[in-house]
C-alpha cells in the first residue's frame, strides 16, 4: 500500500538556516507528530519512537530515520523504515529549498509512504486518511520551527 | 434389504454433536510447547539479518528456528514441474528472501502461545524491499523474478490443441471473440485451521498428530525433506474439521514443527494456525486469465471451436502445481459437445500466497469458462440460455472427449428440465421479463458443470514425462476382532464426510448385517492403517476408490467367513447365507436352524485353532483389498488419455435481482440438481451439494482474496473476507436424477467437490440481469462495489464482439 504527498509552504528564514533544521535528525525528529523519543545513532542515522495508532489498534514504532542524498542548502532528505504490530513501513521523504520572497525560502516537499503487512490488512482504509492528516501536522510544525517568534520556534 | 441408497443416520455425529470429537487443538498436556510462527510483512524482500537473541532470552521460550537452520537441516521439497520449474528450492522457512507476505520467516517455541508471540515481536529482522508482481501478466514479463535458480517466473507452459480448429474457424458462421476474462481468487476456509503437533523421536523419527489431509502424500515429501526413512515420518489424524483440499499442503508447517521439536530435544510442540495465519498465508485458490478466446458456431448457436491463451497464478511456490497446468482438461470442453479446441495454457508464479488444492480445483475455473462463453454467445446471438444449452449439450454415453476422457454416464437435458420444474421457470421468465420492463435489474441464470472423480495420476506426465506417477487406489483392512465385531480400516482420512458411515453401509450390504454392527476406526494412523501412495481425501472420489476398497475387503472377508462356516457347519459353501440370528451376525445354512455367530468364527480363529482343518490355514479373518481402477498412462506427447474414472453433474439455476440502489446482488430463487450416480447415503450427498452451493455462492459474491500492488493481503480477517454464512444463503431446492456410472461397482460417481457450479449459475444470471445494461460478465466474483463499478462503465463495448459471417454452415 503506498500513499504519495507534497505540496510547498513558505518560511521567513534563509535556505541556510531551514536547511540546518531539516538537516539534523535530532531536530528535525522531535517535529514528527506524535514522537516520543530518539535515539541518535550518528550525525545521519537516528532511532525514531513514534506512538502509533489506527482506530483501537495501538502502539509504538520505532523508525531509523537515515539522512540521504542531501545537497546543502538546496536539498535534505531522508529515508526511513520501520516495523509496528507485525507489520512494516518504508518512507522516503525529501525538502528542495528554493529561494522565496524578501530573503525567505519555499519549501517544496515529497513524502512516500508504503505500508506492508497486517496493519494494511487491518486498517488499510483508514491509514491513508490518518497519514494525510500528520503530515498536515508535520508540516505545520516545521512551519513553526522555521518562524522566528512561533511557539514551536521558541520552544 | 439394502443399506446402498438409504440415508442411515450418521456414525460420526454422536461423538462430534456431543462435544467428543478429538481435533488437534483439543490434545493439551503439561510440558507442551506452542509454536508461534514470525511472517514476512514484505511480498518480496530480501532477509539481510535476524537478530533472535532478545526473543531468546525471554523467560519460558525453550527455542527459535530460523530459516538457515531449516536449510541446515532439512531438503527442499521435491517439485513435481519439469525445467525450469525443478529448479525451484521450496523449504518450509524462508532463508535469504521471501516471496510472498507471510512468508515464515522464524519460529518461537515457548511454554504458552501467548509468550511465544510476544517473543517473536522481539525478533529483529532487517529487510531489503524488493519489487513485488502480483499480476500474473506482469509476473511473465520477468522483470521482477521470484526464484532465481529458475530464471523466470513461468513455470509451465503448454498448447492443448484437438480436432480441427482452423478449419471450424473457417466456416463458421458467427465467430464471437472475448478479449478478456478473470476467475478470481478466493479459498474454501474450512472451519478448523491448520493445525499439528510434532514429537521428534529420541530413536529417529518423528510423530505427528495433525489434520492432514493426504497423509501417504506428505509421508512422500516429508521423510526426504526431514532427511527420514518414510517409515519414521508417523502420522496420524483423528477428526478433521474440513479441507476441501487445503489441507493437503499444510506439511510445510509440519516440518517446521517438527524441527522446532528436534531442536528442543524431543520435546511436543503444537502449532494451531489462527485465522489470519490462514488467510494469509495457508493456501488460496487458483487465480487464472483468459486472454484472446475466440468461439466458432454454426447457424443454429452450435458451438464448433474454442480457441484461447490462460494464464495461471499459482502464487509463490508450486506446491501441488504445476499439477493445476493438466487437471483442468479433465473437463476441456465442460459439458459441451465442441470437439475443436486450442488452449495455450501458461502459469506463473506470483508474489501472493501459493495456491493448493481448493474445492473443485482447477477444473472450476475452466467450467466457468465453457460455461462463461456459452451463456456469453447465447446473450450475443440472441438465443435463450437453455436452448443454447440444449443444443449443446453431450447427449450420448459414455462419450470420450476429444482429449481421450470418458464421460461415464449423464443426462444434462434431464437435470435442466428437472431444475426448472424446482425453481419454477416459466413463472420466473415471466418476472424477469416483466420486472426488467419495469427497470429492474433481474435475471435467471443457468450453471452447468461437472464433478470429475477419481482421477489417473498418469496425467501428471503430461505436465512433466518423468513424474513416476500413474493409476490410482485405494486400501481397505476388513477384519473380525476377537469378539467377532466388524473392524474397518481405511485408506482415507475423512474431514467430514462421513466415510465412517457409508463405509459400514457398503460392508453391511456385503455381510447381509446392520450398519450398526461395522466399526470403522475413526481418523488415519500411518502405523496402523495400511494405506497406499494415493490414500487420502481428496478429488471427489472416496465414493468410487474408497467404497470399492471397502467392498472388495467385504467381499474377501465373506469368502473366508463362508470357507470357515462350510468347514464348522459341514454344509456346502452354497448352501449357506449371511444374516443376524438370536445371537448376532451369523452364517447360516438356508432352510435350517445350524448357523454360526461371527463371535465363534473369530474365536476359533484366534483363540481355537485346534478345531480347524489345516486346508484353512490361509483363513485369517483379517484381509486387505487394494482397489485399482482401470486406468492407462496417457499419451503425453498428444496430451490424450482418460485423465478421470467418474464424471459425476450439477445444474444449477438462480433467479438474482441488483439492487439499483445499493447494487447488491440478491438471490430471489436458487434450485440445485445433481447426478452422482447411484447414491449410497442420499442425505449425506444432500449435504455435499449444500455445502459446495454454500462455498459456490460465498465465492460468487461474498469472497475474494485481494491484493495490493505492493503484495499486501487487503481481505486478511473474516471482516474483509467476507465468508459465507446460513444468514447470507438463499433456501436452496434440491434435487437429483441418477445416471449410474457403468464403470463402477455401484454405479456411484464421485462427488462433493461441486465442480463450482454456483459461480457459473451467478455470472450467468446477474448476465441475463445486466446484458440491457450494457454489461458483459467477464469476472466470477460479483460484490456491490464491483456491480457498481461495472454498472458506471458498462464494458459490452469492449468486452465482446460477433463477428456474423454469411457463409457455410460450421463443421462440427
Amino acid at each position: 500500500m503506498g500513499i504519495q504527498f507534497e505540496g510547498e509552504f513558505s518560511v521567513p528564514v534563509t535556505r541556510e538556516q531551514a536547511y540546518a533544521l531539516l538537516s539534523d535528525p535530532a531536530k528535525f525528529a522531535p517535529l514528527l507528530p506524535t514522537y516520543k523519543s530518539i535515539e541518535v545513532k550518528d550525525a545521519r542515522t537516528a532511532d525514531v519512537t513514534v506512538a502509533v495508532g489506527v482506530g483501537k489498534v495501538k502502539g509504538s514504532a520505532v523508525i531509523t530515520l537515515t539522512l540521504q542524498g542531501e545537497e546543502p542548502p538546496v536539498r535534505a532528505a531522508y529515508s526511513g523504515k520501520g516495523k509496528v504490530m507485525g507489520s512494516a513501513f518504508d518512507m522516503a521523504t525529501s525538502f528542495d529549498l528554493l529561494p522565496g520572497d524578501g530573503g525567505g525560502t519555499v519549501v517544496k516537499w515529497a513524502g512516500d509512504l508504503t505500508m506492508f503487512g497486517k496493519l494494511v490488512a487491518l486498517a488499510g482504509g483508514l491509514i491513508r486518511p490518518l497519514a494525510k492528516k500528520d503530515i498536515e501536522r508535520l508540516v505545520g510544525a516545521i512551519q513553526a520551527a522555521l518562524t522566528p517568534g512561533s511557539t514551536a520556534a521558541n520552544g | 434389504m439394502s443399506w446402498t441408497g438409504t440415508s442411515v443416520r450418521r456414525k460420526e455425529d454422536d461423538r462430534l454433536v456431543r462435544g467428543r470429537g478429538l481435533f488437534t487443538d483439543d490434545e493439551l498436556e503439561p510440558g507442551m510447547l506452542h509454536l508461534h510462527i514470525l511472517r514476512s510483512p514484505y511480498a518480496h524482500a530480501r532477509i539481510v539479518r535476524i537478530d533472535t537473541s532478545a526473543a531468546e532470552a525471554l523467560p519460558g521460550v525453550a527455542c527459535v528456528l530460523t530459516g538457515r537452520e531449516v536449510a541446515a537441516q532439512c531438503d527442499p521439497v521435491m517439485q513435481l514441474g519439469p525445467p525450469p520449474c525443478d529448479k525451484i528450492r521450496d523449504l518450509p522457512m524462508a532463508v535469504d528472501k521471501v516471496i510472498f507476505q507471510g512468508e515464515p520467516v522464524a519460529a518461537v517455541a515457548a511454554d504458552s502461545v501467548a509468550l511465544a508471540e510476544d517473543a517473536a515481536a522481539l525478533i529483529d529482522v532487517e529487510y531489503e524491499m524488493l519489487d513485488a508482481v502480483v499480476d500474473a501478466e506482469d509476473a511473465l514479463s520477468d522483470r521482477s523474478i521470484l526464484h532465481e535458480a529458475a530464471g523466470t517466473n513461468r513455470t509451465w507452459q503448454g498448447v492443448y490443441e484437438y480436432g480441427d480448429v482452423e478449419g471450424a474457424f473457417r466456416d463458421a458462421a458467427f465467430v464471437v471473440r472475448i478479449p478478456r476474462m478473470q476467475f478470481h481468487r478466493f479459498a474454501s476456509t474450512p472451519l478448523e485451521n491448520n493445525a499439528c503437533i510434532a514429537e521428534w523421536k529420541r530413536q529417529g523419527g518423528v510423530d505427528f498428530l495433525c489434520n492432514n489431509s493426504f497423509p501417504g502424500f506428505a509421508q512422500q515429501l516429508l521423510a526426504p525433506g526431514l532427511r527420514l526413512k518414510a517409515d519414521q515420518v508417523h502420522i496420524r489424524t483423528y477428526d478433521v474439521g474440513g479441507s476441501f483440499g487445503n489441507q493437503i499442503w499444510n506439511y510445510v508447517y509440519m516440518a517446521v514443527a517438527a524441527l522446532v521439536s528436534k531442536k528442543t530435544g524431543g520435546r511436543r510442540v503444537k502449532w494451531a494456525e489462527t485465522r489470519s495465519e490462514h488467510l494469509l498465508a495457508s493456501g488460496h485458490g487458483n487465480e487464472r486469465t483468459y486472454l484472446d478466446t475466440e468461439v466458432a458456431l454454426d447457424r443454429e448457436g452450435v458451438i464448433t471451436a474454442v480457441r484461447s491463451r490462460h494464464i495461471d497464478d499459482c502464487g509463490a511456490y508450486t506446491r501441488y502445481e504445476p499439477l493445476g497446468c493438466v487437471i483442468w482438461s479433465q473437463v476441456l470442453a465442460a459439458t459441451y459437445k465442441v470437439r475443436n479446441l486450442r488452449i495455450d495454457f501458461t502459469q506463473t508464479v506470483t508474489n501472493k500466497c501459493p495456491v493448493v488444492p481448493n474445492r473443485g480445483y482447477s477444473r472450476m475455473q475452466q467450467l466457468w469458462f465453457m460455461e462463461r462463453i456459452v451463456d456469453i454467445c447465447a446473450h450475443e446471438l440472441g438465443l435463450p440460455a437453455d436452448e443454447m444449452r440444449l443444443k449443446n449439450y453431450i447427449t450420448q454415453f459414455p462419450y470420450e472427449t476429444p482429449n481421450g476422457c470418458v464421460y461415464d454416464s449423464g443426462d444434462y437435458p434431464a437435470m435442466l428440465t428437472r431444475a426448472k420444474e424446482l425453481i419454477g421457470w416459466d413463472r420466473w421468465q415471466k418476472e424477469c421479463a416483466a420486472g426488467r420492463k419495469a427497470g429492474r435489474l433481474i435475471g435467471i441464470g443457468i450453471g452447468t458443470t461437472l464433478d470429475s472423480g477419481t482421477n489417473n495420476f498418469g496425467q501428471a506426465r503430461i505436465m512433466n514425462p518423468y513424474l513416476p506417477f500413474s493409476g490410482n487406489s485405494e486400501v481397505c483392512t476388513m477384519r473380525l476382532d476377537l469378539e467377532g465385531a466388524v473392524i474397518v480400516c481405511l485408506g482415507t482420512t475423512p474431514s467430514g464426510q462421513g466415510h465412517e458411515t457409508a463405509a459400514s453401509q457398503v460392508a453391511a450390504d456385503v455381510l447381509g448385517i446392520d450398519p450398526s454392527m461395522v466399526h470403522v476406526r475413526p481418523g488415519f494412523d500411518t502405523a496402523w492403517n495400511t494405506f497406499v501412495g494415493h490414500s487420502g481425501t481428496y478429488a471427489s472420489q472416496f465414493a468410487v476408490t474408497g467404497l470399492s476398497a471397502v467392498h472388495g475387503a467385504a467381499q474377501k472377508l465373506k469368502a473366508e467367513m463362508r470357507r470357515l462356516a462350510a468347514y464348522m457347519l459341514e454344509a456346502a459353501e452354497e448352501d449357506l447365507e449371511f444374516g443376524t440370528g438370536a445371537q448376532g451376525p451369523e452364517v447360516r445354512v438356508k432352510g435350517t436352524d445350524k448357523a454360526i455367530n461371527y463371535w465363534y468364527m473369530a474365536n476359533l480363529v484366534n483363540n481355537n485353532n485346534a478345531l480347524l482343518d489345516a486346508s484353512l490355514a490361509d483363513v485369517t479373518l483379517n484381509v486387505r483389498h487394494v482397489y485399482r481402477p482401470p486406468f492407462k498412462v496417457p499419451d503425453t506427447e498428444r496430451k490424450f488419455g482418460n485423465l478421470t474414472l467418474t464424471y459425476a453433474a450439477q445444474l444449477h439455476i438462480a433467479v438474482v435481482e441488483v439492487s439499483r440502489e445499493t447494487c447488491r446482488p440478491q438471490i430471489l430463487a436458487y434450485a440445485a440438481v445433481d447426478d452422482c450416480g447411484t447414491l449410497i447415503n442420499p442425505q449425506i450427498a444432500h449435504g455435499q451439494v449444500h455445502g459446495a452451493t454454500s462455498h459456490g455462492i460465498g465465492a460468487a459474491i461474498m469472497e475474494s482474496l485481494d491484493y495490493d500492488e505492493s503484495g499486501n493481503l487487503l481481505t486478511g480477517t473474516f471482516s474483509d473476507y467476507c465468508p459465507i454464512t446460513a444468514l447470507n444463503l438463499p433456501d436452496i431446492a434440491w434435487g437429483n436424477i441418477e445416471t449410474p456410472s457403468p464403470f463402477t461397482y455401484s454405479g456411484a460417481k464421485g462427488m462433493g467437490e461441486g465442480g463450482g457450479a454456483p459461480l457459473h449459475t451467478m455470472s450467468a444470471a446477474l448476465q441475463d440481469a445486466l446484458h440491457g445494461a450494457g454489461v458483459i460478465v467477464t469476472g466470477s466474483h460479483h460484490p456491490a462495489p464491483r456491480l457498481f463499478e461495472i454498472l458506471q462503465k458498462p464494458n459490452r463495448a469492449e468486452a465482446v464482439s460477433v463477428e456474423r459471417r454469411g457463409g457455410k454452415q460450421a463443421r462440427r
